[in-house]
């Protein structure tokens, strides 16, 4: 059905399905949450204007490309400063506070390491890596080829791989 | 571009060639390649509530017009409070339909909005929900309902609310039920309504009341205000029993209480942002006293 987006349930659904990727990948172009999830709520609400015109299996892509637009018109880019969850390690046992100062600024280095990637570096790794997406799903969602995205990953790893050899 | 160019992207997308890997793990970014994807697997971003975030699409929505999709009539929610020949009313008691899936169901703490093919609504209270044929909407208007909920109605055929301890029947446009335990309360602001409870009825005009406890119908009373309290942040009683009162803490709060003496009457209300006023609000006209533990999850009242 052509405009089964229309549908509520389907609506919901496609937004179950696609809204956090969606806010993940807008907040490593912006590293602000608040921002990104505004601009899924926008994504989405031109979803729903456009939704006779959009199909379920070309919703993924309008999200993308209408959450990519948001950009195009702005000049100012501030610093971007991510912040991450889930470095922290389990093992209670071992956490001195030597051991925990240690792991904070290992993490607060990661997160300025990632910060300063360039962006496209940074959007693609992060989605490799956080979203766990192959790459040929993020070349469908940027609208890239494969090769394309094999090259920015390879970028990526290459300026991060001598992170630990700081610590 | 050259194929090594890409030689780390395509060893993690699990690309290489037994060859690539073996000249990969030679050379000396291999520990620290390994190291980096390892400690990288592990990041994610703070948690991100999918259900809160729709339920605000939907809710903003509703409050703007122009984003309104002409092809979905349930999405429209809360624009509705204005028809003409509205009639709001407000009664309590508690349902009966366990075995039957609600169409609709706010959580603790939480207050719902949904609407119905013909634009009428309801807003559904903390803990409360509904259930009703979508597929004869058109011909039978019932709703039963769990709890308590404000309901909007539009014009047209008859409007029916079924609650355990009685039935509401919608003779204008908008109502508000709430409904708990053996006890039914309705509040009428505009147009008309009948209760029926127990073979007895009752009309109600614009601004009066009706209280009904384990069957036995009050007088009707007249009131002032024109939205249920609880839509504006409070919990509003008129002789209602200490323990529902405390029940209704326990729900807006979703904490729990030990109640003593619960067999007065209390008449007055509480607010729903405030645990410590909301309990003075209770403790205070009643001349108890109330303990709460370290969490504010439990709460103790006492003589």
């Amino acid at each position: 059905m052509a405009n089964g987006v229309c549908e509520e349930k389907i609506y919901k659904a496609v937004f179950m399905e696609y809204s956090e990727m969606l806010r993940n990948f807008l907040y490593y172009k912006t590293s602000d949450i608040a921002r990104s999830e505004d601009l899924v709520q926008d994504a989405f609400t031109k979803l729903w204007e456009n939704c006779a015109k959009v199909s379920i299996e070309k919703s993924k892509s309008y999200l993308f490309t209408i959450a990519n637009n948001q950009f195009l018109n702005q000049i100012a880019h501030h610093k971007v400063v991510l912040k991450f969850e889930g470095l922290g390690h389990s093992d209670k046992d071992i956490q001195s506070p030597e051991y925990l100062l240690e792991e904070k600024e290992f993490k607060q280095r990661i997160e300025n390491a990632i910060s300063a990637l360039p962006e496209d570096q940074r959007v693609v790794f992060l989605m490799n890596r956080i979203d766990k997406k192959k790459y040929r799903e993020i070349a469908e969602e940027l609208g890239l080829s494969v090769k394309a995205i094999e090259k920015r990953m390879h970028n990526a790893l290459k300026s991060l791989k001598s992170i630990h050899k700081k610590l | 571009m050259s194929e090594i160019d890409t030689l780390y992207a395509r060893w993690l997308d699990g690309e290489l060639s037994a060859e690539e890997i073996k000249s990969l793990k030679s050379s000396g970014d291999w520990t620290e390649l390994e190291a980096l994807v390892k400690v990288t697997s592990e990041l994610s971003l703070t948690a991100y509530d999918k259900e809160a975030a729709f339920k605000k699409l939907m809710s903003d929505k509703g409050a703007n017009a122009k984003v309104e999709n002409p092809e979905a009539h349930r999405i429209k929610l809360s624009t509705i409070l204005s028809a003409a020949a509205s009639l709001a009313l407000l009664l309590g008691a508690l349902f009966f339909l366990r075995e039957e899936a609600p169409d609709a169901t706010a959580k603790y703490g939480e207050i719902v909005q949904y609407a119905f093919a013909d634009n009428s609504s309801v807003t559904l209270n903390d803990g409360s929900s509904i259930v009703y044929d979508e597929d004869n909407w058109a011909t039978e208007r019932l709703v039963k309902l769990t709890g308590e909920a404000l309901f909007d109605v539009e014009k047209g055929s008859s409007f029916i609310v079924e609650t355990k301890n009685g039935t509401i029947e919608v003779l204008g446009t908008s109502f508000n039920v709430r409904a708990w335990d053996t006890n039914l309360y309705v509040e009428c602001y505009h147009g008309k309504v009948r209760v029926n409870a127990n073979g007895n009825s009752k009309e109600l005009t614009k601004l009066q009341s009706l209280n009904i406890v384990d069957g036995t119908m009050g007088t009707i009373d007249s009131i002032s205000h024109e939205k249920p309290q609880w839509s504006t942040g409070n919990s509003r009683f008129r002789d209602e029993n200490l323990s529902s009162v405390f029940e209704e803490l326990e729900r807006q709060y979703d904490i729990k209480v030990k109640k003593a003496n619960a067999a007065k009457k209390f008449t007055g209300e509480f607010t729903h942002d405030d645990l410590d006023k909301a309990l003075r609000q209770i403790t205070k006209p009643m001349g108890l006293d109330y303990n709460t533990n370290k969490d504010s999850k439990r709460v103790i009242i006492s003589n």
